[in-house]
C-alpha cells in the first residue's frame, strides 16, 4: 500500500461515511492514471480546449531588472484564465468514469468554480460551486460567468464566509450526496488522494516547463503559495534536481507579524483541517484564525497542502512571503514593463523577486510561474491603485 | 474497565438499552450545560457527550454546527470545558462523561498530552468523527494508557475488513450512524439499518449505539429494538436552543425525561 502521507503531513481525517469515496477514488483514479485512452483524452482536452502547452516566454525587461535570465511560465493564457483546469479537467473525465452524475466544488476568489463549471458545462453534468458570502460579492465577475456555464453557486454563511468555509460546506453537499457525487477539490489540500491527485493533474506545467527550457539550466523556480497547487505543479518536475532552487511565496498581506496575513508555512502551527494534517493558522485553542487576509482572494487561506508542508521540513522549498505592497509592485511591473496583467495571486512571487534581490539562480535562468491572469482582479485592483 | 464500559456492561446484566445525550459545551452557556449534565445524572440518564466547539467541522449536521458557533463566539473552549467536568467530578458527579470533537481542538500538543489532561479531569474517552481507524493508532495507545475509550463510528456503507476491525476495536461502544439515504432506496432504508445494526452487534465487542437523526421519543424507541441503546444530538442541542436560553427549563427536562421512558 501506498503512504497516504508526505512526510508526517497529510492523511485522510474524515468521517467514516467518506472513507468508502475515498478508496474508490484512489482506486479509479491509479486505474485511469496508467490508462491509454484517460490520459489520451485528457491530452487531447488540455490541448484544444485549454490551450495547452502554454509558453514560455522570455520576459526580457523583467529580467534586466531582476538581473538575470526570467521565463514567465504562462498558465494565465489558458483558457478561464488560470492553471485551474488542467486540473478540473482531468477530475470530472475521473468522475465520468466512476459514473458520478453530479459535481461540488469550492472556490474562493472564484477561479477554481470558474474552471470547474466549464469542466462541467463540457461533459454535459449539473454542479453545484460553494463559494463564501464574502467571496461573492468581492468576486461577483466570477459568480456570473459560473452562473452563465449552468453552475449553481451557493453563498456559504458560515464562520468566516470564505474559501475555508465553502470547502466546509462542499464536503458536508459531498456527505449527504456521496453516491451520485464527486467533489472536484481545487488545491493541493484535502484528504488522501486529492493532494497527489491534484498534483499530478498540474504537474504538466512544470513537465512542459522542463522541455521548453531545453539546454538552459534553470536555477530557480518561483511560484505563490495558497493551497498550493500551482506550486506543487511547477515544483514536481524540478524536486529531484538539486541544481534548480525552488521558491514559494506565500501572501504575507499586512506584514506576518500583524496577524493580517496567509502565511500559513512561515507562522503556522501542526493541525488538522479539511481532512488532513498539516501547518494551519490556528489559536491557541485550536481554533482556525478567522482574520486571515491577503489582498488576493486566492491566497487568503488558512491551510496549506501538507505536500508543501513536508518540503518545507526537508527544506527543499524554501517559502517565504510577500507583502500586500510588494504584491502590488509586482503586479504594476509586470503590466508596465511586459504588457501582461497577472493575478494578484502570480504577483506575489513577481513582487518578492523584485523587492529580494539575495535569491536569485546560482547559475542558469528563473521560472516564474504566471499561475493566473489579472482580468478578475480589475475592480479590486482599481480602487488600490489610483492611476 | 473505566466509568463507561462499567454502566454499559450493568445495562447489559439487566438487559436495558442506554440512553446518550449531546450537548455543546456552551451553548446556550456553560451554565445551562452544567445544568443538562447535573440533570441527566440525577434522572438516569447514561452517559453524556459534551460537544467542544470547533470553528470549522466538517462531520457536524446545520444545528451542531450553527451550536458550535455560538458557543465559539462566547468564547467557550477546552480549557474552560474540562474545568467543569473537573468540578462536578470533584463533587462526586458520576455519570460517564464522552468529549466529541473535531480533531483539531483536541489534537494540540498531541494526543500523549491529551489523554493526561482528559484523564486528570475526569472524562472517561473521545468520539472524534474525522478520526477515523486508519489515523487512530497513537490515540488509542495513549488512551489504553490511561484507561480512556475511543469510540469509533461505522456506517450502514462500512463494510469488509474496515468494518470489522472498527466493530473490535471501538472500545466503551460503537457509534452506529444511522443515516437514512446512504443505502440507497428511500423507503427501505429504516429496515436495512436495523438490519445493519444487528449485524453489527454480532461482530462488535462493545455495545452498539445508533445516532444521527433521532429527534424524539419516538424515533429513540424505534431505533432501541435494533440497538444496544441511542444517541440524541440535534434534537437536544435545538431544544436546549429554543427553551432554555439561560437556565435549563422545565420542558427541556420533560424532554430529556421522555427520551428516558422511550428508551428504558
Amino acid at each position: 500500500m501506498r503512504s497516504k502521507y508526505f512526510g508526517r503531513f497529510g492523511g485522510q481525517f474524515v468521517p467514516e461515511i467518506l472513507m468508502n469515496a475515498l478508496a474508490e477514488l484512489e482506486a479509479s483514479y491509479r486505474q485511469l492514471r496508467r490508462d491509454r485512452r484517460f490520459r489520451g483524452e485528457l491530452e487531447d482536452l488540455l490541448k484544444h480546449y485549454a490551450g495547452r502547452p502554454t509558453p514560455l516566454f522570455h520576459a526580457k525587461n523583467l529580467s534586466r531588472a531582476l538581473g538575470y535570465r526570467t521565463f514567465l511560465k504562462r498558465e494565465d493564457l489558458l483558457h478561464t484564465g488560470a492553471h485551474k483546469i488542467n486540473n478540473t479537467l482531468g477530475q470530472v473525465l475521473l468522475a465520468r468514469h466512476m459514473n458520478k452524475r453530479r459535481i461540488v466544488a469550492e472556490t474562493g476568489a472564484g477561479q477554481h468554480g470558474v474552471a470547474t463549471a466549464a469542466a462541467a458545462a463540457l461533459m454535459g453534468m449539473p454542479c453545484v460551486v460553494y463559494m463564501g458570502k464574502v467571496d461573492t460579492e468581492r468576486q461577483a465577475l466570477n459568480v456570473y460567468r459560473m452562473k452563465l456555464m449552468g453552475a449553481e453557486v451557493r453563498p456559504v454563511t458560515s464562520g468566516s464566509q470564505t474559501l475555508k468555509d465553502a470547502i466546509n460546506e462542499a464536503i458536508r453537499d459531498w456527505i449527504k450526496n456521496v453516491r451520485d457525487t464527486h467533489y472536484i477539490l481545487g488545491s493541493v489540500v484535502g484528504p488522501y488522494p486529492y493532494p497527489e491527485m491534484v498534483r499530478d493533474f498540474q504537474s504538466v506545467i512544470g513537465r512542459e516547463t522542463r522541455r521548453q527550457l531545453g539546454r538552459t539550466p534553470c536555477g530557480l523556480v518561483a511560484a505563490c503559495v495558497g493551497g498550493g497547487s500551482n506550486a506543487m505543479g511547477i515544483f514536481h518536475e524540478f524536486i529531484k534536481r538539486p541544481g534548480t532552487k525552488l521558491l514559494g511565496v506565500e501572501a504575507a498581506g499586512h506584514g506576518i507579524s500583524t496577524g493580517k496575513h496567509a502565511a500559513t508555512l512561515l507562522k503556522g502551527t501542526v493541525g488538522i483541517l479539511h481532512g488532513a494534517k498539516s501547518y494551519v493558522l490556528q489559536d491557541r485553542w485550536g481554533q482556525i484564525k478567522p482574520d486571515v487576509h491577503s489582498v488576493s482572494a486566492g491566497l487568503d487561506y488558512p491551510g496549506v497542502g501538507p505536500e508543501h508542508a513536508s518540503l518545507k521540513d526537508s527544506r527543499r522549498v524554501r517559502y517565504v512571503a510577500a507583502t500586500d505592497k510588494e504584491a502590488l509592485h509586482g503586479f504594476r511591473y509586470l503590466s508596465e514593463h511586459e504588457g501582461i496583467i497577472p493575478a494578484l495571486e502570480s504577483s506575489h512571487a513577481i513582487g518578492y523577486l523584485l523587492t529580494h534581490s539575495r535569491i536569485r539562480p546560482k547559475r542558469g535562468a528563473c521560472v516564474i510561474c504566471l499561475s493566473g491572469r489579472g482580468d478578475k482582479d480589475m475592480e479590486h485592483a482599481s480602487r488600490i491603485i489610483r492611476l | 474497565m473505566n466509568r463507561l464500559e462499567q454502566r454499559l456492561a450493568e445495562l447489559k446484566k439487566k438487559k436495558q438499552k442506554a440512553l446518550a445525550l449531546f450537548v455543546t459545551a456552551g451553548d446556550p452557556s456553560l451554565k445551562v450545560t452544567e445544568q443538562v449534565v447535573r440533570f441527566c445524572d440525577r434522572s438516569g440518564v447514561d452517559l453524556i457527550e459534551i460537544g467542544v466547539p470547533f470553528s470549522d467541522p466538517i462531520a457536524d449536521g446545520p444545528v451542531i454546527q450553527a451550536s458550535a458557533f455560538r458557543a465559539l463566539e462566547k468564547g467557550v473552549h477546552l480549557k474552560q470545558i474540562l474545568g467543569l467536568v473537573r468540578r462536578l467530578r470533584g463533587e462526586g458527579l458520576q455519570i460517564p462523561i464522552v468529549l466529541m470533537s473535531s480533531a483539531n481542538p483536541l489534537y494540540g500538543t498531541g494526543w500523549v498530552s491529551v489523554a493526561r489532561d482528559l484523564s486528570e479531569a475526569g472524562v472517561d474517552g473521545v468520539i472524534i468523527p474525522d478520526l477515523p481507524l486508519e489515523e487512530s493508532a497513537e490515540l488509542r495507545r495513549a488512551f489504553e494508557r490511561r484507561d480512556l475509550v475511543n469510540i469509533m463510528m461505522t456506517t450502514p456503507t462500512t463494510e469488509g475488513r474496515r468494518r470489522r476491525d472498527i466493530l473490535r476495536s471501538s472500545r466503551g461502544f460503537v457509534y452506529f450512524v444511522a443515516l437514512i439515504g446512504l443505502t440507497g432506496d428511500r423507503h427501505e432504508s429504516a429496515a436495512i439499518i436495523s438490519r445493519r445494526i444487528r449485524e453489527a452487534r454480532l461482530t462488535a465487542t462493545s455495545p452498539v449505539l445508533a445516532g444521527f437523526g433521532i429527534s424524539g421519543p419516538a424515533d429513540a424507541r424505534a431505533m432501541c429494538s435494533a440497538a444496544d441503546g441511542v444517541i440524541v444530538g440535534s434534537a437536544l442541542v435545538q431544544h436546549l436552543h429554543q427553551h432554555s436560553p439561560r437556565n435549563l427549563s422545565d420542558r427541556s427536562r420533560k424532554f430529556i425525561l421522555s427520551l428516558l421512558k422511550a428508551v428504558k
